[in-house]
């Protein structure tokens, strides 16, 4: 599916990477199937640029070496342009496959806004609309904290970055009244690390590694006494009862961490996981709201 | 007679559409959107989802994911001590050292 063939809502939220405003459950589902529809093309468009990459390279490099051999036999002409074209076909590979991947969304975090709705649509409150502020994008620059330079313990220098991605927010409405919230905060965190080779040369390795902060809120329509505790992991898991306008609030956090061997890791928490973590807060409700 | 089965995950609610038939398994009475066909008949979602050889769709998936949310955090079970530490603590320790 390319980004013509979308509707102009979807287009405009491919494009601006982020969805935002008020939405019917109906309307959003749609929305994120066109998303997700548009995100397996763009995957295919990067893999196959990917290729392209490799092959003018190849051709990039016999370019080159043909090239030189053609400017020595007296042909600067030609030699010239198998060097230039070679060159200039590998930039417009890289820029065009760079292009893509910028334009990519993330699949995951558009898997799991989908499991989660699929799951609770029926538990949602059919004349509320779904508040949502969802920023795709990913860890961009911009997101980037200061450089923190950490101690070296025998390496040459170690250096800490840290993005803050808060890429989404949520508010669903049941249909009992109650108010639903669900935020999460992305942290990638990027350690690289110099040392000093054998031979004097130096080598800079990169590590990352991503902390998801998953909240859930359940809001009151009144004040009420919460009925008991759901079970929490406390390894990961912490929950809370907070004031808010008047009202005990009671907050659910849960910790995720994922880390690749190489590059930056690109899971998620699974629609599975929010629906959980919503599930045990609406266990607290009192008796008759059940 | 109305369908006996309960729609919705965290709200539960009656279908109260008009029953067609019953599960040849429990016996409730279930409308055509809650009847799941297979091996023994006609059965609910639960059922189905409980026994092999039925097919699974949209009602039997949401009936394994709250069997298994009832399941992993204990449904009605009760705070055990460790449960209230790690709600007394201001933040969970160690969750953002880089070198776990």
């Amino acid at each position: 599916m390319k980004l013509n063939d979308l509707s102009p809502v979807a287009r405009q939220a491919a494009e601006a990477q982020a969805i935002r405003g008020e939405w019917e459950y109906g309307a959003f589902d749609q929305l994120l199937k066109q998303l997700i529809a548009y995100d397996a093309a763009m995957d295919a468009l990067i893999a196959f640029r990917l290729k392209w990459v490799v092959v003018a390279v190849i051709l990039a490099f016999l370019g080159v070496f043909v090239g030189i051999i053609v400017i020595d036999n007296d042909e600067a002409a030609t030699g010239s342009a198998m060097l230039v074209g070679g060159i200039v076909h590998l930039i417009v590979a890289i820029v065009l496959w760079r292009k893509a991947k910028k334009k990519n969304l993330p699949e995951n975090a558009l898997a799991m806004l989908q499991q989660l709705f699929r799951q609770v649509r029926k538990d949602l409150d059919p004349k509320a609309t779904i508040r949502v502020n969802v920023d795709l994008s990913g860890p961009t620059q911009a997101k980037c904290g200061p450089k923190k330079e950490l101690p070296a313990n025998g390496f040459v220098s170690r250096y800490q970055y840290v993005y803050a991605d808060p890429w989404c927010q949520l508010r669903l409405q049941l249909r009992d009244g109650y108010k639903l919230t669900l935020r999460q905060v992305d942290q990638l965190i990027e350690l690289q690390r110099t040392k000093r080779k054998a031979r004097g040369g130096y080598k800079t390795k990169t590590k990352y590694k991503k902390l998801c902060r998953l909240t859930a809120t359940i809001v009151p329509p009144t004040p009420v006494e919460w009925a008991g505790q759901p079970k929490v992991d406390p390894t990961w898991e912490r929950l809370r009862v907070a004031k808010k306008k008047g009202l005990d609030v009671a907050v659910l956090d849960r910790w995720f961490v994922y880390k690749e061997k190489f590059g930056r890791p690109i899971q998620n928490p699974s629609g599975a996981d929010a629906v959980g973590m919503l599930y045990r807060l609406c266990s607290m409700r009192p008796a008759e709201a059940k | 007679m109305t369908c006996q089965w309960q729609t919705g995950l965290l709200v539960p609610q009656p279908c109260e559409a008009p029953a067609m038939g019953g599960c040849s398994l429990c016996g409730r009475s279930l409308c055509m959107m809650h009847t799941v066909s297979g091996p023994n008949g006609p059965a609910c979602p639960n059922c189905a989802n409980s026994n092999q050889g039925y097919e699974q769709n949209e009602e039997t998936e949401l009936e394994s994911s709250r069997s298994s949310y009832y399941t992993q955090y204990g449904g009605a079970q009760y705070f055990t001590n460790r449960d209230r530490q790690s709600v007394e603590r201001e933040e969970v320790e160690g969750y953002d050292e880089f070198e776990t």
